[in-house]
């Protein structure tokens, strides 16, 4: 067993890998915040109307979700990055830790660390701008008295804020998105990760070649995801939800990233044998 | 590319494509039964006999009821009103009571199945009355061939948008009981009579809303009650043969 995990390996590990990559990461996350910081003056700077849309929940909730799905990548694809280079690789696999360690340290880091210090940092710098858009706001002249128009301005906390006005099963349906959305990121964060560990030489151009191909073939295949039981619907007295469906809608999209992220595992191991 | 295909990672990738694609055929399948099933279940088709003079009621139950708009098509052959609804979405009930036909909008808990979120109602000649509840955007469209035929529109609410278009009446009748704007609706009620419109006399009832007049045959009569905040919009011809009055 102590040949798979080791508690206090591991640590020299995390402690190594934090030494050489707490740079890396300080930029990343200092550029991330620039970006953000840009985009909120600019929707600042753009609202004509004092509505702040940008700042409602709908918006967070995209502007989050888009943001994070495309930052998430960007850092999968950068954390082996190293590779690229055979005398950083042969550093970085000969590191005394297993495989499994190296795989796990990856693992946490990439799918569970990053998305929630995504989550605080976009909390930080999303929470001021909220109270500002909010005390900021004027009702549109247009629009009086509207009431589908009552501004939203409570911010958004993947599964902690539910959407307002709904209750029992739409609130599932709501959760069941974010859900969804948190294993296609892994998934997607696997398939990329493994990408820059297959492939020696231009790793990232190669795998989001094959990724475009892969989507194209199955476009031409007719093979557009179905979201099963994760797609947008609160319930179906019409045609109830069947345990197939169920069984099937979890195993595929649960089943991706498991197997993906197993398939990183062997590539990983497949390279330090090579 | 031996190679390749000796590495555990790369049977494991493989084994991720195969469950993606088996996967999404396998879902993408049971959805089909699943639609066909909705669609066995679903009544799209509806036919009531509303018999001789009679008038029609359209009320929307929820606001949940998710549907794009209603269209109302005046055929001169039908003697019945017939309901088409291919929204899985939307469950329409007919119930006649004393020569009115009360159409009632309620909504279905179900997944999008189609994008197919339209209503049409047809109806007979003998129509003569149509009033319209808590529903949105309502097209009229349509012949009375009857050189006296008459059509009265009653809209009980802030909410209902009703647009003309191919329509020939003699006579058009429109009554809004729309007082205080709705929430929702800042323009409240209102009429549009399009292009291919042809009217002899029309008298407009309206104390909120608008009321927009861009069919190029001009009423013989116009006679328009409304309030001071309706929004009139028309060609001169129009404002000009119109007569104002307002006993709001």
């Amino acid at each position: 067993m102590k040949n798979y995990f080791d508690g206090a390996r591991f640590g020299r590990l995390w402690r190594a890998h934090w030494a050489e990559s707490w740079r890396e990461y300080a930029w990343f996350v200092g550029i991330m915040a620039m970006i953000n910081l840009i985009f909120i003056l600019i929707s600042f700077g753009a609202e004509k109307d004092k509505t702040f849309s940008m700042f409602q929940f709908g918006m967070q909730v995209s502007w989050y979700t888009g943001g994070l799905f495309a930052t998430a990548i960007i850092f999968a694809g950068r954390y082996f990055r190293q590779m690229v280079n055979p005398g950083a690789s042969l550093i970085a696999l000969m590191r005394p830790a297993s495989i499994f360690e190296k795989w796990l340290l990856a693992f946490v880091i990439i799918s569970i660390l990053f998305p929630l210090a995504y989550t605080l940092g976009y909390f930080l710098m999303n929470y001021p701008a909220v109270q500002l858009a909010k005390i900021s706001y004027v009702p549109s002249a247009l629009c009086e008295a509207c009431s589908r128009a009552t501004p939203d301005f409570r911010v958004y906390i993947p599964f902690v804020t539910p959407e307002a006005g709904k209750t029992g099963a739409a609130l599932h349906s709501f959760l069941k998105a974010q859900l969804f959305f948190v294993l296609l990121l892994s998934a997607s964060q696997a398939v990329v990760a493994s990408g820059t560990v297959f492939f020696k030489r231009s790793p990232v151009l190669k795998t989001a070649l094959a990724l475009f191909l892969f989507f194209i073939f199955m476009a031409l295949l007719g093979c557009s995801p179905q979201l099963g039981i994760f797609a947008s619907f609160d319930d179906d007295v019409l045609v109830p939800v069947g345990a197939t469906e169920y069984g099937l809608s979890i195993g595929l999209w649960l089943g991706l990233p498991v197997l993906l992220w197993t398939s990183l595992f062997f590539h990983l191991k497949e390279r330090e044998v090579s | 590319m031996r190679a390749y295909l000796s590495k555990k990672g790369v049977w494991f990738f493989l084994a991720a494509v195969v469950l993606y694609v088996a996967g999404n055929f396998a879902l993408n399948s049971i959805y089909k039964d699943m639609l066909a099933q909705a669609h066995n279940l679903h009544q799209a088709q509806q036919r009531f006999d509303p018999g001789g003079r009679s008038s029609v009621t359209i009320h929307r139950l929820d606001s949940e009821v998710d549907y794009s708009d209603i269209k109302l098509i005046f055929d001169t052959n039908a003697s019945q009103v017939t309901i088409n609804n291919e929204n899985l979405r939307l469950n329409v009930t007919g119930k006649m009571d004393d020569g009115n036909l009360n159409i009632t909008l309620t909504s279905v808990k179900a997944r999008e199945y189609s994008r197919s979120r339209g209503l049409i109602i047809r109806l007979p000649s003998s129509v003569k009355n149509l009033k319209f509840s808590n529903v949105h955007s309502v097209e009229i469209s349509g012949r009375l061939p009857l050189a006296d035929a008459d059509l009265s529109l009653e809209i009980s609410d802030c909410e209902p948008y009703l647009s003309m278009e191919n329509f020939t009446i003699s006579h058009l009748k429109l009554t809004s009981a729309c007082q205080i704007l709705s929430k929702e609706r800042r323009q409240g009620a209102g009429l549009t009579l399009g292009a291919g419109v042809e009217i002899k006399r029309l008298d407009v009832t309206m104390q909120q809303g608008s009321l927009n007049f861009s069919a190029t045959t001009i009423p013989q009569q116009i006679q328009l009650n409304i309030g001071d905040d309706v929004i009139v919009t028309g060609q001169r011809a129009f404002l000009k043969s119109a007569q104002f009055t307002n006993h709001f």
